[in-house]
């Protein structure tokens, strides 16, 4: 793995996400700015009160999908730029760590543009999966967006798959698979 | 003929009781004749629910999201992913 780039699935039984690991990891003498996105379970959600979220992850293509938006921010806002990615996998409770990026580069307009460019190829295109869980037990699968096919080397070169459509891979169906208690 | 193992992600998994499904497919099947595996077994085992699922899943290797077109050599690694949510 790229020195600029440090990226973790943790598994939530055996570790939490720190985001001191994740400022330590992208400060360095010459960065001038730093920022960190950090996303956490909250408790209600649709007006329903959530209790818990699972995460499902498919590991290996989440590290690679982790590694190719850090590559797609260095080749953006770079050469001069660090990147901290982590999730936490399995079940979390409300207000527990679910994922975090840091960004640290020379300047703030950098910093700011990277880390959301990296949070938002995360929520689009890496094969994570969000199960609530609620106060009366039942639980539904999340919403999300459809992935298409991995970008080749070529393909990157030409346009940034991020920024050509965020909002735009919903399917059409409904997608709450409701499980009863 | 080759077997190739399918692992279940998200919400595919309530459909199974195993973490993957096995299906019988060419040898040098593309990822769309894998697909059209897929739907078959689904609409054999799984109810009607599942295939609208199915329809709008990426199959993947551990490096990629693959391409319909794409031949799935033999002893690759496959999972059926569903719309994701993470983040």
């Amino acid at each position: 793995m790229a020195d600029f780039l440090c990226c973790e699935v943790i598994d939530f039984t055996q570790a939490t996400l720190s985001s001191e690991k994740a400022l330590a990891f992208v400060s360095d003498d010459a960065f001038g700015g730093m920022t960190m996105f950090v996303g956490r379970v909250r408790s209600a959600n649709f007006g329903r009160v959530v209790t818990g979220i699972h995460y499902d992850m498919f590991d290996p293509l989440v590290l690679r999908t982790f590694e190719a938006a850090a590559e797609q921010a260095k080749r953006e806002f770079g050469p001069a730029l660090r990147v901290y990615v982590g999730h936490a996998k399995g079940r979390l409770g409300v207000g527990d760590l679910a994922v975090i990026v840091a960004v640290g580069t020379p300047h703030r307009d950098e910093a700011f543009r990277a880390c959301r460019l990296v949070i938002e190829i995360i929520k689009h295109q890496a094969p994570i999966w969000k199960q609530e869980h609620y106060i009366d037990g039942s639980s539904v699968w999340s919403e999300g967006c459809t992935l298409c096919p991995t970008p080749t080397n070529a393909e990157h070169a030409s346009h940034s798959h991020a920024h050509e459509h965020p909002h735009e891979h919903t399917h059409p169906h409904e997608h709450a698979h409701e499980h009863a208690k | 003929m080759i077997t190739l193992h399918i692992a279940l992600f998200g919400a595919l998994r309530q459909f199974s009781s195993e973490a993957s499904i096995a299906l019988h497919c060419p040898a040098q099947a593309t990822v769309a004749q894998v697909r059209q595996a897929i739907h078959a077994y689904a609409k054999a085992n799984w109810p009607a629910s599942a295939l609208a699922l199915i329809a709008v899943s990426a199959l993947a290797s551990e490096q990629a999201v693959l391409r319909e077109d794409q031949i799935i050599p033999e002893n690759l690694k496959l999972a059926l992913l569903p719309p994701v949510s993470g983040g």
